[in-house]
């Protein structure tokens, strides 16, 4: 158990950006858990009294044009940016691992398929294919997280396929079969756990994805509207305000969106790196 | 080779076609299977069933949706996609008035983000673990974080409210002066043309903020991906043996960019299709009066014959930048040549 | 044609003297480790000789060679020197190095398509060769390459300058980068495992033709292999290494009629055995880099390792029979 221990703190060591990143992230996942024992009001509350007020010692980043405490919705809104990001991720990969693990052991027309919807997918901005989607089937939480999450599967089926077909050829594949693995055994016991790792990285990049797209599409009126308390939807409102010198209601949901993401990021930049540094030295 | 050519583009370009049509065709049915009622918005509150059922007739909707997609479909490759609903103009013309204003900020953004993105990154590949590209590196990690609306926003309140620097946030010119004559349909260009050069400042200063937004959302993942394949470069075995030939940091310096050009153009290529989308969200926030704000709004207005055309807009572009990314692959990349 | 003169020992062109090389690195846990890839390095390449060196994987011949022509990367710990014509290449950095590489001393590569610049025709890769150290304008530049591609053996060089690299064969591929490395005319020629992933064919055809310009030349060769047939057929002299140590030297007829060092006598054991009936076992552990030690290092594996083998220091080689048939082993004797 201590040696994993001072493993993991060697790694953190050798690669800064993981443990600054995660931290960052756990920072966030405490506040989203925390967030009614953190936030010092309701952040639904409207305090008529106090409407765009600045930061102040009463609402410490201030309120906006509703009359709701900032700081409070800021702490509440990682719960958002959580519960869209982690579900999203969490279905692509539900989807997008066995896609991936099937068109890259099979091949045939499944792997056809991967391959022409991560064609459709290219040609085509996803953001406003988001936009699009999300805006004709309804506004609501669970399809922007079903979006997301579909159109993400493509990228861990192809990160997974083309781990897949890279062993395939290898010896790992062989000797495997040569002892009298069946097809499924093959795939969860043998193959899964070889193709992980470039999945791993995926999955902070994806979530960074989850976070800033649900975000963007609150921004635009779609999904999530006031009066909740959505980084992406106070941004929204913000926008109307900049111009006349209210700015602490966009740049404060902005701060924590551009804080959470660049920690995601980070990480999966550590992880690259450190997942990099495994395989040219085994 | 340029008939080769012609004949490679035109294969490209018949299998992009299809995918274009596939994302209309979801986009088609999504929207309509989703999407509100158009019938009741244009009768108005006041109309009888009767009214209700002329319109419907008179919009197409009473046949099968895939009648009405092959309807579209027939209409659209004859120029004609629809009418908007909302401005009751149609909606090629909505388009073809929009499109150079669009292709302006995204042009100028992506070009700016090229230039400072490519050398940065070219450099700091040559330099790897030194301070500067640690440097590089944080600022496009930074640059990935950003949702560029938000920098839109941060920009105005910089330049516009605090600095008093930048003109307000609406549309591209000083609602006092009038717009030049249309020779590219771009202000800035067209008043230069002619000579008019307050209205050109203007609209220079009305081009800065959005331009510099979308110039610096292009730049991180350029700077990235060139330091990615620069390095791989400088790494590779041929400019190895080029240094044991002694050829001299200098030419061994051109060996590396020329090589690396062609990998990184193509990126830059694909960056620009990715920007479509961020740039309709600063076409929003600048009322910038393109096809990005307008095709937003129609989306949030259900306004289905806009949306197609948006999507379809959006989807022919990136085909026509692919095709000439894959041109300038063949032109410029011997080793393809074969596998083409 | 073999030079006449057997002592190199008068103005060697290629003198390694006591060559430390060790790399630091973190694993993936962080820990520094050490891997002391040469360890004492004593070699010479006298005037028109050519000389092989041989050793196993891991033995450190290529990274002699990527040390001689400074392609080593900064993290690099190197102590001890190698004159060139009367200039330690350790010390030199920049211009002065590139002064002396492509064009006094040649080095071709061992993977012959990817050591090609992909984008550019190999006729103008010749080219910028030739000008990058002479002053030739373009038209004699382009004549000389036409030349080289003539001597290397290239059919229809003409239309062959135009090609791209992917376009070539192997084989082919292989005859431009000697040609690269021979146009310039060095005094030195570096031959890094120079038949790897060629036909077996295909490989005399391009000794041969090495062995032929280098000796048309008048230029000294060093080739690196880990094959005992190509030493015993091509070169003049040999060094066989092992664990980042010269552990015997001296001329090709000599150390394979009376090996002194106990590695060597396995190594051409070995491949005679290949063709006759009995084989030689070793033992198959390669050495570990990461141990420093200053006594002898092949000690693990030697049948003939005494209590001195493992304790005393072994650093300086001594002569046998001839004085340039030098071997690195306690249990050595000069009669």
């Amino acid at each position: 158990m201590r040696t994993t221990l001072m493993a993991w703190l060697n790694v953190f060591r050798g690669f800064p950006s993981i443990a600054v990143g995660l931290l960052i992230v756990g920072l966030y996942a405490a506040m989203a858990l925390l967030a009614p024992w953190l936030a010092p009001m309701d952040p639904i509350a409207v305090h008529a009294d106090a409407v765009l007020s600045p930061p102040s010692a009463r609402f410490l980043l201030g309120t906006d044009g509703n009359g709701m405490d900032l700081f409070s919705r800021i702490i509440y809104g990682a719960r958002y940016a959580f519960g869209i990001a982690v579900p999203a991720v969490l279905l692509s990969i539900l989807i997008g691992l066995p896609v991936g693990l099937w068109a890259g052991y099979r091949g045939g027309w499944i792997d056809e398929g991967l391959l022409r919807c991560m064609d459709l997918l290219r040609v085509f901005p996803s953001i406003i294919l988001a936009l699009t989607i999300v805006a004709a089937t309804g506004q609501s939480i669970m399809n922007v997280i079903l979006v997301i999450g579909l159109l993400d599967a493509p990228i861990f089926a192809r990160v997974v396929r083309a781990e897949i077909l890279a062993l395939r050829g290898g010896l790992l594949m062989e000797s495997a079969r040569a002892i009298g693995n069946g097809t499924s055994r093959m795939l969860f016991v043998h193959l899964l756990p070889n193709s992980i790792s470039g999945a791993l990285t995926q999955i902070s990049v994806r979530m960074a994805w989850a976070i800033r797209v649900s975000a963007t599409l609150a921004f635009v009126g779609i999904g999530i509207q006031q009066p909740t308390p959505e980084w992406g939807a106070m941004i929204r409102q913000g926008a109307e305000f900049m111009v006349t010198g209210e700015w602490w209601v966009a740049l404060f949901p902005g701060m924590a969106l551009v804080t959470l993401i660049f920690g995601l990021n980070l990480a999966a930049d550590g992880i690259q790196d450190w997942m990099g540094r495994r395989r040219t030295q085994r | 080779m340029w008939v080769q050519l012609f004949r490679f583009l035109l294969r490209r370009l018949a299998v992009s076609l299809p995918l274009v049509v596939g994302v209309v065709f979801v986009t088609f049915m999504l929207v309509r299977i989703g999407g509100g009622d158009p019938v009741a918005l244009l009768a108005g509150p006041t109309a009888s069933a009767q009214e209700h059922a002329e319109i419907r007739k008179g919009l197409g909707l009473d046949q099968s949706l895939v009648t009405q997609f092959g309807i579209y479909i027939s209409k659209a490759a004859q120029g004609d996609l629809g009418q908007s609903w909302l401005s009751s103009k149609q909606v090629s013309e909505e388009i073809t008035k929009r499109a150079l204003v669009t292709l302006e900020l995204l042009l100028w953004g992506v070009a700016i983000g090229a230039l400072v993105g490519i050398p940065l990154g070219a450099r700091a590949a040559a330099r790897r673990g030194s301070m500067f590209d640690q440097v590089v590196r944080a600022l496009s990690l930074a640059g990935f974080s950003i949702p560029t609306y938000w920098l839109g926003l941060i920009a105005i309140l910089t330049f516009f409210y605090a600095l008093g620097l930048s003109p307000a946030p609406m549309g591209r010119l000083d609602a006092t002066l009038i717009t030049p004559d249309r020779i590219t349909g771009s202000y800035f260009i067209d008043a230069l043309l002619r000579g008019q050069w307050e209205v050109a400042r203007s609209a220079l200063s009305h081009l800065l903020l959005p331009v510099m937004t979308v110039a610096v959302v292009a730049c991180a993942p350029i700077m990235k991906h060139t330091r990615a394949i620069a390095s791989e470069i400088v790494d590779s075995e041929f400019i190895r043996f080029a240094r044991s030939s002694g050829l001299g940091e200098r030419r061994i310096r051109g060996m590396v960019l020329r090589n690396s050009m062609v990998p990184v153009l193509t990126f830059v290529g694909t960056e620009i299709v990715g920007l479509l989308g961020t740039s309709s969200l600063i076409e929003l926030i600048f009322s910038w009066g393109g096809i990005g704000q307008w095709g937003l709004q129609s989306i949030l207005n259900g306004d289905f014959a806009a949306i197609q055309g948006y999507v379809l807009f959006a989807a022919l572009l990136s085909v026509v930048v692919f095709v000439v990314i894959d041109a300038a692959n063949y032109l410029l990349e011997p080793r393809g040549r074969e596998r083409m | 044609m073999t030079p006449a003169a057997t002592s190199d020992a008068v103005n060697p062109v290629l003198s390694i003297r006591g060559v430390h090389l060790a790399f630091a690195s973190r694993d993936a846990l962080g820990a520094v480790r050490r891997a002391h890839v040469l360890n004492g390095v004593e070699l010479e390449v006298g005037p028109g000789r050519i000389v092989g060196l041989i050793g196993e994987t891991g033995a450190g011949k290529s990274m002699t060679a990527t040390a001689t022509i400074g392609l080593l990367p900064p993290s690099a710990e190197i102590k001890g020197q190698i004159i060139f014509e009367g200039v330690d290449l350790l010390s030199l950095q920049g211009a002065a190095l590139d002064k002396v590489r492509g064009a006094r001393i040649g080095f071709v590569a061992q993977n012959p398509r990817a050591a090609l610049e992909p984008v550019t025709r190999v006729g103008d890769q010749l080219v910028r060769l030739i000008q990058a150290h002479s002053s030739l304008s373009s038209q004699a530049a382009r004549e000389r390459a036409i030349a080289i591609l003539e001597a290397v053996g290239i059919p229809d060089p003409q239309a062959r300058y135009r090609a791209y690299p992917h376009e070539l064969s192997g084989g082919m591929a292989q005859r431009v980068v000697i040609a690269m490395a021979l146009v310039n005319q060095p005094q030195l020629v570096i031959a890094d495992e120079p038949t790897t992933g060629l036909d077996v064919t295909v490989q005399a055809q391009v000794l041969d033709l090495l062995q032929q310009l280098v000796r048309a030349q008048g230029a000294a060769a060093l080739i690196i292999t880990h094959d005992l047939g190509i030493v015993a057929q091509y070169c003049d002299d040999m060094a066989i290494m092992f664990a980042g140590r010269v552990v015997e030297r001296g001329p090709v007829a000599h150390i394979f009629a009376k090996p002194q060092h106990p590695y060597t006598r396995r190594l051409i054991a070995a491949s005679r055995a290949r063709i006759g009936t009995a084989l030689t076992s070793m033992k198959s552990d390669p050495p570990d880099l990461f141990r420093q030690t200053t006594a002898c290092v092949y000690a693990d594996r030697c049948e003939l390792v005494a209590a001195v083998c493992q304790s005393a220091p072994l650093e300086k080689s001594c002569s046998t029979a001839a004085p340039d048939h030098r071997v690195l082993c306690h249990l050595a004797q000069t009669p």
